[in-house]
């Protein structure tokens, strides 16, 4: 039985319709991972944050090991020292930005060029030991985006949400006591590029992270292309134009009326209402967006030639959402494990593989593979927990 | 490693992988006191117990029991597989022995609180003052000194006060400043949008506005007022609260790690206030002494603060920072007077 590794196939004939499909199945519940999620605190806290190492292995456990694929679990192999050094790390990182960033001279400078030098790498890492770390029936994924890709996707809005911090401590250009045009015209116009770009980098963001990816031999194709992204932007963007202009229209309706008693604090009840009612809106278009690119990008990729596919409804997905929002806020926080694995359960059961029994026939990548010499050697340096 | 089962053999059904091919196997596992057997169709297969890692228990989560072949026996019963190793004398850990029974996770629940409520009461203030404690006051000064600059130079306007009561002011401040300590500076401007107020921005700079000055019933209000304010410079208010904001940031992302930034943010911002409210008794407590040292009266002050409030409550519009973090005007009043009287009594 060890001698047997099949190779993975790639005939058509893998992923015809007659094909065995077997979607995820989630089996944590909220009330287990609810103890787990108390004792991972209490424990955290008593060692003064030293155990979250350990914490965060019990959680990714608990989560892999309760996904299930035609019968088997994944696991999670994340060592907590590795997990210990990588927070410490981030710790120092983060307390010397906050530091340097106070000085607002020179220092806040430097802070901010190592910042978009050294956080595209950290991201690549950390990403790269979560998936170096997990396995499934015992074979490793693998990750090998190349770093100079992060920096494409991480840079451009990191630059963007710096610039202006850091062209003000330069001084001068963006002394706010000295209004400068060319200030607002540089700023104006990153921020306009990123906007236009917002969803090619979404698209290289999934491409990276799916394309890139590698279970045991079996390597991640990623089809989808930049038109799809922005295709489910514009479709998204004009719902939130939509319900701009029919808010608009309910506000200056309400506000004509203000005069009638039922004034809240001055401010017309109607103006409010409309006011949470846009934001209530906004959350509800940006959770579709996310369950469409969810759908798509996962449809979008294959092992080898094996399809998956996400049916993720996007009503269902809102559903979710706003009460979960709810039952966080009126628990004051104690029930976050309960909306955690709510809308875990319901993000991973919506993902298929449409062929099980071709997975089954994928082998363990060979030791001393390309991946191997590039991963394993930075994979034990870091785990960031930056939930990409 | 673990000492083996003592009991007759114990089977339960498991799924055998190999750890180079992506298949499952149904297999039947029998634990035995010399090693597991692995009886699979068409294979069987043996091993140590001294190898064998066993995976802890996470919930109704399938087990795993992992051998030094890179093998693994993935097993969802868990009744079966406890009996098991409940006789092999396997010993969970704390982490893994908690969450097993709810009266457990009550207690570790109640355990927390505590344990949140006393860091935040105790704990909290004392790591933060140990902290600042090891930062220079040059560090804190050069923190401060380009906020401090930005801040007056945007909100406030110079002085209209006349320049013989503004050097008044001057020397009034200087006699008031701990040790003749250079690194104090009085920075008189007119309040604008803040009104009558005043505070202290880190690395010494205590900012006095015309407003205030004009509402102060006599010098020896001003001079309350000075106090407190170098109070909260002496007892490094500002960078503590910036430490203990820190630390409250960092509970409140490992508490809600899980959702998102939104979250977050809360429990920091309250901390924010509340820490604020502990600091302001202190620099009070600073101010009383100072003047007592001075042999200056405490009543104008309380009469000052007073005013300020009702200044305050009038034209809630501003930005009364001074006041905005004060809402126990009264109690602070009350306690003013109070070490007013206890220094009375013994010189009558």
């Amino acid at each position: 039985m060890t001698g047997d590794q099949a190779q993975a196939p790639h005939d058509a004939a893998a992923t015809a319709p007659t094909a065995r499909g077997a979607r995820l199945v989630f089996t944590g519940t909220g009330a287990e991972y609810f103890r787990i999620w108390i004792v991972n605190l209490l424990l955290t806290i008593v060692t003064l944050g030293i155990y979250s190492a350990w914490a965060k292995v019990r959680k990714m456990q608990y989560f892999y090991r309760n996904t299930q694929l035609d019968g088997s679990g994944f696991d999670y192999h994340g060592r907590p020292v590795a997990i210990l050094k990588g927070r410490i790390l981030a710790v120092v990182l983060v307390g010397a930005y906050q530091i340097a960033m106070r000085t607002l001279g020179p220092l806040a400078l430097v802070a901010i060029v190592g910042l978009i030098a050294g956080l595209p790498w950290l991201l690549t890492q950390s990403y790269r030991f979560r998936l170096h770390n997990s396995s499934y029936r015992g074979l490793r994924f693998r990750f090998h985006g190349p770093v100079s890709q992060a920096y494409l996707i991480f840079g451009l809005p990191m630059l963007a949400a710096l610039v202006p911090g850091a062209l003000a401590a330069a001084g001068g250009i963006g002394d706010p006591r000295h209004p400068d045009k060319r200030f607002f015209i540089i700023v104006a116009g990153l921020y306009l590029v990123l906007m236009i770009l917002w969803p090619y980098l979404h698209f290289c963001l999934k491409r990276w992270q799916h394309g890139h990816a590698q279970f045991g031999q079996a390597r991640a194709r990623f089809d989808a292309t930049a038109w799809d992204f922005y295709a489910l932007y514009l479709v998204a963007g004009l719902m939130m134009l939509g319900i701009g202009v029919f808010g608009a229209i309910l506000i200056a309706l309400f506000a004509g009326a203000s005069s009638i008693p039922g004034a809240f604090r001055g401010v017309p009840s109607g103006i409010f209402v409309s006011m949470l009612a846009f934001y209530c809106a906004a959350i509800a278009v940006g959770t579709l967006l996310s369950a469409w690119i969810q759908n798509m990008a996962w449809s979008s990729t294959r092992l080898e030639s094996i399809a998956i596919s996400s049916d993720l409804r996007g009503g269902r997905l809102i559903g979710i959402t706003l009460t979960n929002v709810l039952l966080i806020v009126f628990s004051l926080g104690l029930l976050i494990p309960f909306a955690v694995i709510r809308s875990m359960k319901y993000r991973l059961e919506s993902i298929k593989v449409l062929d099980a029994d071709a997975l089954a026939t994928i082998g363990r990548a060979a030791e001393g593979g390309p991946v191997a010499a590039t991963g394993e050697g930075a994979m034990d340096v870091l785990d960031l927990d930056f939930g990409l | 490693m673990r000492r083996p089962p003592t009991s007759p053999a114990a089977t339960v059904e498991a799924r055998f992988h190999d750890g180079l091919i992506a298949t499952a196997h149904p297999v039947t596992l029998c634990l035995e006191a010399g090693g597991i057997v692995v009886l699979g169709e068409g294979f069987t297969r043996q091993y140590d117990w001294g190898g064998t890692r066993i995976s802890e228990r996470l919930g109704s989560a399938p087990r795993l029991l992992s051998f030094e072949d890179g093998a693994f026996c993935e097993i969802p019963q868990q009744a079966a597989l406890d009996a098991a190793l409940r006789t092999a004398g396997y010993r969970a850990a704390w982490g893994e022995w908690l969450p097993q029974h709810w009266g457990r996770v009550v207690l570790a629940l109640a355990l927390l609180l505590t344990a949140i409520g006393a860091t935040y009461r105790w704990g909290l203030p004392l790591a933060a003052d140990l902290v600042a404690r090891q930062i220079p006051v040059g560090a804190e000064r050069a923190l401060g000194a380009r906020a401090a600059d930005y801040f007056e130079s945007q909100m406030l306007k110079p002085s209209k006060l006349p320049e013989a009561r503004r050097r008044e002011l001057q020397q009034l401040f200087e006699s008031l400043v701990p040790r003749g300590d250079r690194s104090y500076r009085l920075a008189l401007h007119d309040g604008g949008p803040i009104g009558a107020n005043a505070l202290a921005l880190p690395g010494g700079t205590v900012v006095l506005t015309d407003q205030l000055v004009e509402l102060a019933p006599d010098d020896d209000a001003l001079r309350g007022v000075l106090a407190h304010e170098i109070g909260h410079v002496e007892r490094r208010h500002v960078l503590r609260q910036i430490i203990s904001a820190t630390v409250v940031s960092a509970v409140a992302t490992l508490v809600a790690g899980d959702t998102s930034g939104l979250f977050a943010a809360l429990p920091a911002t309250l901390a924010n206030l509340s820490y604020t409210r502990a600091m302001e008794r202190e620099a009070d407590r600073y101010a009383i002494e100072s003047l007592k040292a001075r042999s200056i009266a405490l009543e104008p002050f309380a009469v000052l603060l007073e005013r300020l409030q009702r200044e305050h409550g009038q034209t809630s519009v501003g930005a009364p920072a001074y006041l905005s973090t004060h809402p126990d005007t009264v109690e602070r009043v009350r306690a003013i007077r109070a070490a007013q009287e206890r220094l009375q009594f013994p010189s009558r």
